[in-house]
């Protein structure tokens, strides 16, 4: 290696150091090497000159090959420049504050490495970096085209083994091109990170990683990976720690063999801003001359294994195969601890949406937007032995023909769905078991009552414009109109991550459900008529039928003393149309029934909610030209003696009825009475009312 | 069908000439092998393509391929070249003369053009095709331009305001062509799925006895359902889409495409 004078190396470090100082105001507490900047250009080089200079530049990399570099160093490889059936396998290492750095120089094409059917010890690569740390890799193109040969293949190998295999540090590679690169097993793909060796061997562990705005296109197996060999070693402790500080960001991964961006054995890595399409089964290849190419079964897009304090944000994913199983964009695969997946965006991936394998505990879904992802496996699909499970404020949105069920339970942990939006555009099931819990979801569409959710919204969720996720950046037909009812519906989460998909701070007022959390502000309801009958007096409401009067029970009450016949008592205004209409009612009359008037126009024409004792039922009546018509019902234990919460609310043609706070029913009328008073009515019975309002 | 327009040609051939002339006059060499100093780089270096800057190499259904779209993707397929050369013929694309020099038969920088162009072609094709059937896609390279400008801006106007986007939080050009072709064709292929009837059970059974014809230990039916169902949509879609390129009507500019030289 042929290095500047020693003579005048010092008096460029002293340079640089006060150029520094005077920049800085202080000398910065990690001297960086001023190292050696070395040039290769693979036309007008030459491996005989200095390389130091652009002007006397090496020509192969097999020259770089040779040298070992040192803190600080740069090797430059010209735009442009074709190296073919050559490949970098750097050696030395940089220091903290000084790595070595590869890059391009001048302008053009990025520098490209085809290393064809090359190989080193049976693998090829275009890049490795062995036992080594303190480098960074920017700027190249690298391929390998399509090769007959089986074996091993990599982009970038950065590989721990052998006799100096250990602790590494700091390994940056940044906007490179990778493609058309295929190996022939799962260790092999764009960029792999891998521990290797037998269980007698030294271990490798990694500590600062960062994989930056690099395209990987056309590869097999894996688009981005870490690996290390101790899930097969005994010996070796780092099963689940071989990594730390793991940054992947900002990568497009597209046609992919086996899985997008897989993470092991991390510690707290963040994977955000990448995009990956077409995984699984999914080269560009031609198998005349490919032969190799391993079966492929099981695959996802984004996802870790063996892993505590991931978090996977900003990511989008479409496209994933379902082949044989699997095919999800995300995935809490076995021993994932502690994760998050937040504010992705994944669409069209066959197997459904979320993974959750055994051995899993204590993550997180929330936040994520699934539109029209398929649904082999179903939207989630949580398998035997999986752990705690949270599941709050996502967004499943289906309206082709997905008909799979869009939740799931494993048999072991708590699966919590809250605050989540299902929109079941076909005829999709739910799952109900001991092992999940749901609260304050918003099912629309089929099926929509039978999960289990005592604080359930059926109605439809009024989004602004669903399905029209098409402006990549964004996913903004998902926030709801003001007159959604999922606004200040939800239930409060602790911990939640601070903000919505869309950016808006957490909570504005009560909860939304879904993964917008509105921001306007919301039309107050008005009370527009109440009476708890404390003034003694209940001479504004008109009866029919029976014997009224008011009584003390706990406070005074409307009470209905006649079980015969029909008994009605009205109030309020004939214009009324839309309104929410509670009281407080209690039937005194066993098998009796009791329940709410509204739109009443007269005896002939109006609606009832109402209890009834007979059946243990919450009913809905239409009545309209003097015919009865029993138009919805939900079962309900009534209880003679005791008080219920009653609470309807008629909205256009739409009528959704409550009980103790909790949605039973919602019916939407063709024809609707469309306006009316309010009232109670029963038949054959008595019962009070007490504590009556209106709102609109 | 690829057809030469003889009027067009004649109308490029004579402005040609008047661009030679003023070129000559200008003293700049425009034919034969440029200075050593711009040889010693990359293949963009050692092409040389016509001065006009709203050249058009060739018409897809009247939709331009221009010259400014051709210069960016002509180097994006070089490894596919030197990988062809060297497995067919055992070329060495490392050498300096590679591109202009003849092997096996073949001139590497001529394939190169032929494969940039057909690529170029498939485009806009698909493009138009994707716009007849109601899928939002810019057609041409201008169009394709703003779009992808327009993107990024969105991207760092919502990150500034501290929103959220997903994906890269700025595209390549490179990355955001591959973004838009896979999602163009995805559209296709749902549309082609609406628009036809998708694989009948009988099709996707004898679609699975023939893809586990001679396994001794072959899938379900049901484990490999999904995947037969993707590739009969893949092949549907590949079928259809050199169906369209059959019927579009191509205008190659040899003019320009000959111009675009070593």
């Amino acid at each position: 290696m042929k290095r500047r004078s020693k003579a005048i190396l010092p008096l460029v470090i002293l340079v640089s150091l006060l150029l520094t100082s005077l920049v800085s105001g202080a000398v910065s507490p990690i001297a960086r090497a001023a190292g050696t900047t070395y040039y290769v250009d693979s036309v007008l080089g030459n491996d005989s000159s200095a390389g130091t200079s652009e002007a006397s530049a090496w020509k192969t990399l097999t020259k770089v090959n040779t040298m070992s570099f040192t803190p600080g160093d740069r090797i430059l490889l010209k735009a442009g420049s074709v190296w073919s059936d050559q490949y970098l396998d750097l050696k030395g290492s940089g220091a903290e504050g000084s790595p070595i750095v590869v890059d391009q120089y001048g302008s053009g094409s990025k520098p490209l490495i085809h290393f064809g059917n090359t190989s080193v010890n049976g693998e090829g690569f275009g890049v490795r970096l062995r036992n080594v740390s303190y480098w960074e890799i920017n700027n190249l193109e690298i391929t390998s085209g399509q090769q007959p040969t089986d074996m091993r293949r990599h982009g970038v190998l950065v590989v721990g083994e052998g006799a100096d295999a250990g602790s590494f540090r700091h390994i940056h590679i940044k906007n490179l091109s990778i493609h058309d690169i295929f190996g022939t097993d799962r260790r092999t793909g764009g960029i792999n990170f891998h521990a290797r060796g037998t269980n007698t061997a030294l271990e490798s562990t990694w500590d600062g990683i960062l994989i930056e705005n690099n395209t990987i296109i056309n590869v097999a197996d894996t688009g981005i990976q870490t690996m290390t060999d101790a899930f097969s070693n005994n010996a070796w402790t780092h099963k689940s720690d071989a990594f730390k500080n793991v940054v992947i960001r900002g990568n497009y991964v597209e046609k992919i063999h086996r899985d997008g961006i897989l993470v092991r054995a991390g510690v707290s890595p963040l994977i955000e801003y990448n995009t990956t399409n077409a995984i699984g089964n999914a080269c560009d290849v031609n198998t005349g001359v490919v032969s190799y190419l391993d079966h492929i079964a099981v695959v996802a897009a984004q996802w870790a294994y063996y892993t505590t304090g991931a978090v996977f944000q900003y990511n989008e994913a479409f496209d994933t195969r379902k082949l044989e199983g699997d095919g999800q964009p995300w995935d809490f695969d076995v021993q994932v601890k502690g994760s998050v997946y937040q504010y992705n965006y994944s669409h069209n991936n066959q197997g459904g949406t979320l993974l959750v394998m055994n051995d899993t505990d204590e993550n997180i879904f929330r936040y994520n937007i699934s539109q029209n992802d398929l649904d082999a496996n179903g939207a989630f699909h949580l398998t035997s032995g999986g752990g705690n499970l949270y599941i709050y404020n996502n967004i499943i949105y289906r309206s082709g023909t997905q008909n799979r069920a869009l939740t799931h339970a494993s048999n072991t942990g708590m699966a919590y769905y809250k605050n989540n939006i299902f929109y079941n555009g076909a005829s999709g099931q739910y799952t109900n078991s001991p092992r999940m819990t749901y609260d304050h979801n918003s099912f629309y569409g089929l099926n929509s009552s039978v999960a289990n959710d005592p604080y359930k919204i059926v109605g439809d969720p009024k989004f602004v414009s669903p399905n029209t996720a098409t402006g990549r950046a964004t996913a903004d037909g998902y926030k709801l109109l003001p007159t959604s009812p999922l606004i200040d519906a939800g239930v409060m989460v602790a911990a939640n991550g601070g903000k919505d998909f869309f950016g808006n701070p957490l909570y504005n007022g009560a909860p939304d459900i879904g993964a917008f959390e509105y921001q306007g502000t919301i039309p107050q309801p008005v009370t527009i008529f109440s009476d708890d009958f404390e003034d003694n007096d209940f001479s504004d409401w008109t009866v029919s039928g029976g014997s009224w009067n008011l009584t003390t029970d706990g406070s005074l009450a409307l009470s209905q003393n006649t079980a015969s016949g029909e008994a009605i008592a009205y109030t309020g205004n004939a214009s009324w149309d839309d309104y929410t209409y509670s009281a407080r009612i209690k039937l005194l009359t066993a098998s009796g029934n009791v329940g709410l008037l509204f739109r009443y126009m007269d005896n002939s024409n109006y609606y009832t909610l109402r209890l009834n004792d007979s059946g243990d039922k919450l009913e809905l009546y239409k009545k309209s030209g003097g015919a009865m018509t029993l138009v919805s019902s939900a079962g309900y234990a009534v209880t003679p003696g005791q008080w219920a919460a009653m609470k309807v609310t008629v909205s256009g043609n739409v009528i959704t009825g409550y009980v103790d706070g909790v949605q039973l029913l919602q019916w939407t009328d063709a024809s609707p009475l469309p306006a009316g008073k309010i009232g109670i009515r029963m038949h054959t019975s008595a019962a009070r009312m007490d504590d009556v309002k209106v709102v609109q | 069908m690829i057809q030469t327009n003889r009027k067009k040609n004649y109308l490029f051939f004579v402005g040609g000439i008047l661009v030679l002339l003023v070129l000559v006059l200008l003293g700049v060499r425009w034919f034969g092998q440029p200075p050593a100093s711009v040889i010693s780089d990359g293949i963009m270096e050692q092409t040389q393509f016509p001065q006009d800057a709203d050249a058009v190499v060739a018409t897809v259904d009247g939709a331009p391929v221009t010259l400014e779209e051709f210069k960016v993707r002509l180097p994006k397929h070089r490894a596919e070249i030197m990988t062809y050369f060297q497995q067919t013929y055992g070329c060495d694309p490392g050498g300096t003369d590679f591109w202009s020099t003849p092997c096996g038969g073949e001139a590497p920088f001529a394939r190169l053009k032929a494969v940039t162009l057909r690529l170029l072609i498939e485009d806009r094709v698909r493009e138009l095709a994707a716009d007849r059937a109601g899928i939002p896609v810019a057609i041409g390279y201008d169009a394709f331009l703003k779009e992808w400008e327009a993107e990024n801006r969105t991207r760092a106007d919502r990150l500034a305001a501290g929103q959220v986007i997903y994906g890269p939080r700025e595209y390549s050009e490179p990355a955001y062509y591959r973004y838009v072709v896979s999602s163009t064709i995805l559209g296709l292929k749902q549309w082609l799925l609406e628009h036809d009837r998708p694989p009948t059970e009988e099709q996707l059974r004898q679609a699975y006895a023939d893809s586990v014809s001679g396994q001794s230990a072959p899938p379900a039916f049901e484990a490999v359902r999904d995947a037969l169902a993707q590739q009969w949509s893949e092949e549907r879609y590949e079928s259809w889409f050199k169906a369209q390129l059959e019927q579009a009507e191509i205008e190659v500019n040899q003019q320009v495409y000959e111009g675009i030289m070593l």
